[in-house]
């Protein structure tokens, strides 16, 4: 080891009144198998260490849009801290309902997601300035696996569908974020990560 | 798929546009969106994004009279064109590219060929810059022949 990390407060903890917090999540994210991402070509912002300005998967990869139904899309989702013996970490969690339950579904989502690693992609209600703080990465460093899967027959928040669990453990950082030049242009990416392989 | 197959599938389906679409119809405006506007339909929650659609296919088919051409490149999942110093920072997606713009690009930063997943049988990039230069060539050409003819009416103008 030839040197100490940083791990220093380097601003005032105050209060932005232009850009106010706000609670939840938009309904939409996207989900990506971790293997599909191409770490060599993941670029990060030169001066924000929490920001990623490029994310693009492997040729012929694509990402999954994840859409959430009710008023509070993806509830239960929270960041905690791990205190460890050396180095504290993070561990995110992210439930998905999945309101349906029919072969095609079990098949292409429900094993999918109890079995695979992922990164997925959500938009925080809360933008932040000039959009910086909308689109949050999680499992980027350790993926996201299953934690907890159930399908109670008589939910009634399920509907008899599925409530999958994703969690990334020992994650180094307390959140990653999608931003590269100005809201629009985060937009395209965002949006680009969904594009078809076979044009 | 031809403009004129596509034409007559848009009217089929415009005579029944006031009711729900069966599955077969839903079908059809899936394959029509793909043939002549080149993207993908992404069907979403609301009831009458079909309907929408077929609208937008027939205002296109009725502008241009002719499918979109359909372009040889496309980039990876996630990678999108938005460079400052490549058309004034123009963002390019796959659903705006077009083999003109790909070539341009490829031609002032052939590094990036590797964030293509799809590129012409015969692609290079020698050949791309080639055939860039070339088209910048005879685009500078009309641009001066039109200089000289103004030059003589300015001349004239002055001289009065």
């Amino acid at each position: 080891m030839t040197k100490l990390c940083e791990t220093l407060i380097k601003k005032d903890i105050s209060f932005d009144c232009d850009a106010m917090s706000v609670k939840g999540l938009e309904a939409d994210g996207v989900i990506v198998n971790r293997s599909d991402v191409d770490f060599s070509a993941t670029v990060f912002d030169d001066n924000a260490k929490n920001i990623v300005k490029q994310l693009v998967l492997k040729s012929g990869k694509k990402g999954y849009e994840v859409v959430q139904l009710g008023n509070t899309p993806f509830t239960g989702t929270t960041s905690t801290l791990a205190v460890g013996t050396y180095r504290n970490s993070w561990t995110h969690e992210i439930p998905i309902a999945v309101l349906a339950n029919d072969p095609d579904v079990c098949e292409n989502i429900i094993d999918g997601l109890a079995n695979g690693t992922f990164v997925l992609i959500l938009r925080n209600k809360a933008k932040g300035q000039q959009g910086k703080g909308e689109y949050q990465i999680f499992g980027f460093y350790q993926g996201l696996v299953a934690s907890a899967g159930t399908n109670e027959k008589y939910s009634d928040e399920t509907e008899g569908g599925w409530l999958m669990t994703l969690q990334e453990t020992n994650s180094p950082k307390s959140a990653l974020f999608l931003f590269d030049t100005d809201s629009a242009t985060t937009q395209q990416k965002y949006e680009a990560l969904k594009t078809e392989p076979n044009g | 798929m031809k403009v004129e197959d596509a034409k007559t599938i848009v009217e089929e389906l415009r005579g029944r546009f006031d009711a729900p679409f069966s599955s077969s119809d839903k079908a059809h405006i899936v394959r029509l969106y793909w043939e002549v506007l080149g993207k993908e339909f992404k069907p979403t929650t609301c009831q009458q994004c079909y309907h929408d659609a077929l609208i937008e296919v027939y205002l296109y088919l009725k502008k241009y009279n002719k499918m979109k051409d359909k372009c040889n490149y496309r980039m990876r999942a996630g990678f999108i064109i938005s460079c400052p110093r490549f058309a004034n920072g123009k963002i390019y997606t796959n659903d705006n590219l077009t083999d003109e713009v790909a070539e341009e690009y490829l031609a002032q930063f052939p590094k990036n060929v590797d964030m293509f997943q799809q590129l012409p049988k015969d692609f290079s990039i020698k050949k791309v810059q080639k055939k860039v230069a070339e088209r910048n060539k005879k685009q500078e050409k009309p641009a001066k022949k039109q200089e000289k003819v103004a030059e003589p009416e300015l001349e004239g103008k002055v001289s009065k």
